[in-house]
């Protein structure tokens, strides 16, 4: 066997060889005396090429693969040469004087190459799509302009010599066909700036994939391309229809969340926007519906809060329908969990019934039921149901565990028709103890902000209103600040406000802004409203006690009854944590001099940052400002009637720094060795 | 068969060198027109190809599968073309091991049947060769290679075989 061992190898190395160095013969249509002949005559090119330009661009072995014989029938664009200056030949665009210029330019460099040049059909295709661009040699990835020649596309059909000859260089220098080919089609493209003018090279070659695993073969045509979706005839319409004509491709339909659907009733618990269930439907209530009428047929999701409202257009001698009853929104039997087999019954169980009048007096009745009837003799009718509020307590499980309401029955008569009916629903967690925030932790913009005052040795003292916490003047329509008392507007998180009013300065004024001063603050310094009125004959202290009173009265509108000294950082700080809650900074303009200063504005600027995590930025108070301006008031003024202009504002500045990559600390290996380790031995 | 046959004379010259009658009755024997020595006829290159071969076709066909494992990883195949050409390949492992284990047995034994069988199933396995070289979906450069290499193998032993049948016909067999 051993002598055989060297033939063998041998063998195998003639084997292998020439299917590494060589193309596949199925590749060629030429026959081989020809194959040779341009073989021999494309390698003197191409020393002629890589002498000419400096560089060799493929080691030899590849440089053989340059010859025009490797190009198919098929394409005849590649035919024309191995090297070529200018047009594209294969660009049925190109005009015959493009190519005589092109052929004179490349004449001078490389008289052989050019003689294989030739004018080319163009081949026409008759096909309902515009067909897939497959030859290398008409792409082009930087082509972005229409018409246009883009700026160093050397490959851009459109760009004439000229152009070329003031390009810096190629953007795109190679354009390939598939990498995973053996032999792959390729284009090259370069800028000659060694010649006077500049002109643009275009070489048409095959690299070869050095990789064993490339594929020499493909005979799956469609393999590296995207299929070629069907043109719609009249035998294959149906079937095209039936695979595209729905709504989505996707033909199984999505049904899990679906109202009614088996599959929302063999859940064992509600989850969040799950529709409430009855033993035959769904729990429903009356709400708009595109326009303001009810429609009737709405699910009520579970923890879902919501505010129904809309409008019923009824005939008052038929108001006895069941969308007035008392009875359709009372008498509902609610699952408490979807899940039929294990499903508990819940009746609604109804706290209070308000019975409101024609003239809208309430008064609440001991409930029980309540049919609408229509009165003949009046015209009225009694006992529709014009509102409800519903409370469901729910487990932790997504049980639903109760349901309160209380109703609003109404008498209504020709006049008040469309009624409006309106429907509330809340959701409150079983055995916890409710408080709405602002946020969880952070502001979310729209609720108020968490405010309130400091006492020494306490914690912070809130009103219990959250509406009533942080508020500015709110301006009306009478625009007059001394009626502005108790007129308050909340400031909202990420809200900007501005609001106004107008202060009418005169001395006949005088004697109403005491009264007012009394009404508005009988707690603050009554020692000037006392020298004020005991000293009437004297000019400068009743105009300086009519400023002081006018710059009171002001900043108490500014300012309203109880403006607070701390807002909380985020929306669910507890008054416990101080620490949660920060100041409100007092700037002030005001000189205490002789003269008179009244305040005019009043800023509130509150300063927060985006806290935690990037993916989910907490709104965070970090400052807030109030800023009160004052102006003075010239001692003439007073004689003469002069408006001055109030303000009030609140403006919310996001300081957020830039976000910071945090990362988990490296975790450290605690390992130590026992002490008695070596026991035996030490 | 002939094996046996050409011992069994050996030993009995052997056996009976030094006595003259069966000197002259070897002698007679060899003398006799159709009932001469014979030599081995097996040729021992065709033995050597199909050694070697056996050892090609088993890493063929591993690096085979493991290739359309690949294959089937990497590029985008239709399913049926897939099936299709692993199921050939099988049926070509089935070809090919019959036709060594055919070919080895009658060149050893110096049968023509075993051999022309063998000689008839390269036909179809060099189809097969030719099928993963040129016309299977995709054909990578190393299956390329390892094509041309089991192409050559064959042409080796189709012409090795019609040696070895044509020696085989040409001596008669007892």
């Amino acid at each position: 066997m051993a002598p055989v061992m060297p033939w063998f190898i041998f063998f195998l190395v003639w084997c292998v060889a020439p299917s590494l160095t060589e193309t596949p013969h199925n590749d060629t249509h030429l026959d081989v005396t020809e194959a040779e002949e341009w073989e021999d005559a494309a390698i003197s090119l191409l020393n002629e090429t890589s002498l000419a330009e400096g560089t060799a661009l493929y080691p030899p072995n590849t440089e053989r693969q340059h010859t025009p014989l490797y190009s198919t029938t098929a394409d005849p664009g590649i035919t024309t040469g191995n090297t070529r200056e200018l047009p594209d030949q294969g660009d049925p665009l190109s005009t015959p004087a493009d190519t005589q210029g092109t052929s004179k330019v490349s004449a001078v460099t490389r008289p052989p190459l050019l003689v294989k040049d030739s004018g080319l059909p163009v081949q026409s295709r008759a096909a309902a799509l515009p067909s897939p661009i497959t030859n290398v040699s008409s792409l082009c990835v930087c082509d972005l302009l229409v018409e246009r020649c883009d700026v160093n596309c050397c490959c851009d059909p459109v760009c004439t010599a000229s152009d070329f000859s003031v390009f810096s260089g190629c953007s795109v220098t190679v354009v390939t066909s598939n990498s995973r080919l053996c032999v792959q089609d390729s284009v090259l493209y370069s800028i000659n700036s060694s010649s006077a003018i500049p002109q643009r090279v275009v070489q048409n070659v095959k690299i070869i994939n050095p990789d064993v695993f490339c594929v020499q073969t493909a005979n799956y045509q469609p393999a590296f391309s995207f299929i070629t979706p069907d043109i719609a005839t009249q035998n294959n319409f149906d079937s095209l229809l039936k695979e595209f004509g729905g709504l989505s491709f996707n033909t199984a339909i999505n049904t899990a969340n679906s109202v009614g659907s088996t599959a929302a009733r063999t859940a064992s618990r509600y989850t969040y926007g799950a529709a409430i269930l009855t033993p035959d439907s769904f729990f429903k209530l009356p709400a708009s519906l595109g326009t303001n009428t009810c429609t009737d047929s709405n699910p009520i999701g579970f923890l879902v809060s919501q505010d129904l409202k809309c409008s019923r257009n009824i005939a008052i001698s038929n108001c006895s329908v069941g969308a007035l009853a008392l009875g359709t929104y009372k008498d509902i039997v609610i699952l408490s969990v979807p899940n039929s087999q294990s499903a508990v019954n819940i009746t609604i169980n109804v706290t209070s019934i308000t019975l409101q009048s024609i003239n809208g007096t309430l008064t609440p009745v001991i409930p029980g039921e309540f049919i609408p009837s229509f009165d003949e003799a009046t015209q009225i009718c009694k006992f529709v149901a014009l509102s409800g509020s519903y409370l469901v307590t729910y487990s932790d499980q997504g049980t639903i565990t109760n349901i309160t309401a209380s109703f609003t029955l109404g008498a209504i008569n020709s006049s008040m028709v469309p009624i409006q009916q309106s429907f509330k629903i809340r959701f409150t967690e079983e055995g916890k103890n409710t408080s709405s925030l602002s946020g969880n932790p952070g502001y979310i913009v729209g609720l108020p902000l968490v405010a309130g005052f400091k006492l020494p040795q306490s914690g912070i003292i809130q009103s219990t209103n959250r509406f009533n916490q942080l508020t500015i003047l709110k301006s009306s329509t009478t625009q007059d600040c001394l009626a502005e008392d108790g007129n308050r507007a909340t400031v909202l998180f990420g809200h900007n406000m501005l609001s106004g009013c107008t202060l009418r300065l005169s001395s006949a004024v005088s004697h109403r802004l005491t009264l007012s001063r009394r009404s508005v603050s009988p707690d603050s310094s009554p020692q000037k409203t006392a020298r004020a009125q005991s000293c009437p004959g004297s000019r400068y202290s009743m105009l300086n006690s009519t400023c002081q009173l006018a710059a009171d009265v002001v900043l108490n509108v500014l300012r309203g009854q109880q403006f607070p000294g701390y807002v909380a950082m985020f929306g669910n700080s507890q008054p416990e944590n101080v620490l949660d809650w920060v100041p409100i900074t007092y700037i002030s303009t005001t000189q205490r001099a002789v003269s008179c200063y009244i305040p005019v504005s009043l800023a509130l600027e509150v300063r927060w940052t985006k806290y935690g995590s990037f993916i989910n930025p907490q709104a965070k108070i970090v400052n807030v400002t109030q800023t009160i301006s004052h102006v003075l008031i010239p001692e003439h003024f007073y004689g003469s009637k002069k408006l001055l202009q109030i303000t009030a504002s609140v403006s919310f500045v996001d300081v957020s720094a830039p976000a910071q990559p945090g990362y988990k600390a490296q975790p450290t290996l605690d390992a130590k060795l026992p002490f008695d380790f070596f026991y035996p031995f030490v | 068969m002939s094996n046996y046959i050409y011992i069994s004379i050996n030993e009995h010259t052997h056996t009976h060198t030094h006595t003259h009658i069966h000197f002259i009755w070897s002698s007679f024997l060899l003398s006799v027109p159709g009932r001469r020595r014979r030599g081995v006829l097996s040729s021992t290159p065709l033995e050597i190809l199909f050694f070697l071969n056996g050892w090609y076709c088993a890493s063929y066909f591993l690096i085979e599968a493991l290739i359309f494992l690949y294959k089937g990883l990497i590029l985008p195949y239709p399913t049926s073309n897939l099936v299709l050409e692993v199921v050939l390949l099988a049926l070509y492992l089935g070809i090919e091991v019959t036709r060594l284990f055919l070919g080895c047995r009658g060149n050893l034994c110096e049968r023509r049947l075993p051999l022309v069988v063998s000689v008839g199933l390269t036909i179809p396995a060099g189809l097969l060769a030719l099928y993963y070289l040129l016309l299977q979906t995709y054909a990578l450069r190393l299956e390329t290679v390892l094509s041309c290499i089991i192409l050559v193998f064959y042409g080796l032993e189709v012409i090795l075989s019609i040696a070895a049948l044509i020696t085989f016909c040409r001596e008669p067999s007892y």
